[in-house]
């Protein structure tokens, strides 16, 4: 109740239509889950910055699902590591890895990234572009290649700008190209949420984060995934 | 009674100043902007941006806390230019901003800040100029209905813009005089954007 009261009487409808909006899409899907992921930063000198996420995928409901028993399973945890340098205002280049192990048969996934991102004002609203590459190797798979753009959107709910103990709505989209063993696909994500910038080095968020799958060919995957983020810079 | 709501993060606003000075000579500015309803805006306040705009339908009132003190500020879009209206909480006009570009400005103007900016910074973006006019309230409410006054009041320009020194880039506000002669500068704090980027 807290969380919304603060937001705005004109805002909040707005909000509530894209998130039921969302969940509509995303209900009718193969995949429901919550996944909790908490990001870090630190600077190093004035150029340099480290990025880390820690996150998991819990899966509450999955159809059609292949198990015996209970639908809803632990499906993995990832840990992302990414150096950028600063190449202007508000422009970062940088490069990364991932791990993620998969709860299924206990794999592991690992991604290398290397990835633009530039942000952009526009009046009130608070623009980020993000352009990245991936390769991801796993154990008797080939290599997967990705192609991603991803852009983001940050609106105050209160006044021009988000300023520290205000609320924010979030709302993102990426596309996603990849190649794997000569065969091309695509994915779109689709993500809205609800934010409290606590201060300029905290942000709490929760929102819906919506992914079409397998766009290309059979075997079209739905997943939406309640997300709960903490970010926070050192 | 709004004065009093403010103080405590006033005084948060000015003891973080104080650290970050220790730690950076530029001068920054610090500004935080809350909206508010218009019946808690000082009726002077009210009436007399109601009376300079009559046909404006849509003015947005915000409380504005910045080190100087706290301030209500009307905002409103007429003609393609958006004015920002300045008074203290108890309604006295401090200026009103419109919008510009940099093509508007007059040619010395132009002239002054281009060579300013040029001397400043390796390489700069002009994001923002406004046109910033103080004076008495009545002889500046004469120049926004009649577009002139014989009455005297003083021009200065507000531009927002992004310079580079060396390898830091960074975005500052800058005051110029009507000749475009420099007056201050302060750094603008940028937000963290990591959450929409990672």
């Amino acid at each position: 109740m807290v969380f919304f009261s603060y937001t705005s009487r004109k805002t909040l409808p707005l909000v509530i239509i894209l998130l039921l909006f969302t969940g509509y899409t995303g209900f009718a899907q193969n995949k429901f889950g919550i996944t909790p992921q908490i990001n870090v930063d630190f600077k190093i000198g004035t150029a340099w910055k480290v990025n880390s996420k820690l996150e998991n995928r819990f899966v509450l409901h999955q159809n059609p699902y292949e198990g015996t028993g209970s639908s809803s399973e632990y499906d993995n945890t990832g840990i992302e590591v990414l150096v950028a340098r600063n190449k202007g205002r508000l422009k970062n280049l940088g490069a990364g890895y991932l791990v993620r192990r998969s709860d299924k048969d206990g794999s592991f996934i690992h991604r290398a990234m290397q990835q633009y991102s530039l942000g952009q004002e526009l009046g009130s609203l608070q623009l980020a572009h993000r352009f990245r590459s991936d390769q991801t190797f796993e154990k008797k798979e080939a290599v997967q290649y990705r192609l991603r753009y991803r852009i983001s959107v940050e609106k105050p709910l209160n006044g021009l700008r988000v300023d520290p103990e205000e609320f924010y709505f979030k709302a993102n989209n990426e596309y996603v190209g990849i190649l794997k063993d000569g065969e091309g696909n695509l994915e779109i994500k689709l993500l809205t949420a609800l934010g409290y910038n606590q201060s300029e080095n905290n942000q709490i968020e929760m929102g819906l984060d919506y992914r079409a799958k397998n766009l290309i060919g059979s075997g079209m995957e739905n997943q939406l995934w309640l997300r709960m983020g903490w970010y926070h810079s050192f | 009674m709004l004065r009093k709501m403010t103080v405590m993060k006033h005084c948060l606003l000015l003891i973080t100043a104080i650290l970050l000075a220790h730690v950076a000579n530029a001068q920054k500015k610090f500004e935080r902007e809350t909206r508010i309803k218009s019946a808690k805006v000082a009726e002077k306040a009210r009436t007399y941006v109601e009376s300079l705009f009559p046909d404006s339908k849509k003015i947005k009132w915000y409380l504005e806390e910045n080190l100087e003190g706290v301030t209500i500020e009307a905002k409103l879009k007429e003609n393609r230019s958006i004015y920002s209206i300045e008074f203290d909480t108890l309604g006295t006009l401090h200026d009103i901003e419109r919008t510009q570009k940099f093509d508007q400005l007059p040619m010395e103007v132009q002239g002054n800040v281009t060579a300013y900016l040029k001397k400043r910074y390796k390489s700069f973006k002009i994001k923002k100029i406004q046109i910033q006019w103080t004076g008495d309230p009545d002889v500046l409410h004469a120049l926004i209905r009649k577009g002139d006054t014989d009455n005297t009041f003083t021009t200065n320009y507000e531009i927002v813009y992004t310079g580079r020194e060396d390898k830091d880039t960074a975005s500052y506000e800058s005051l110029f005089d009507r000749h475009g002669k420099h007056i201050e500068t302060k750094e603008i704090i940028e937000r963290n954007l990591n959450h929409l980027l990672y």
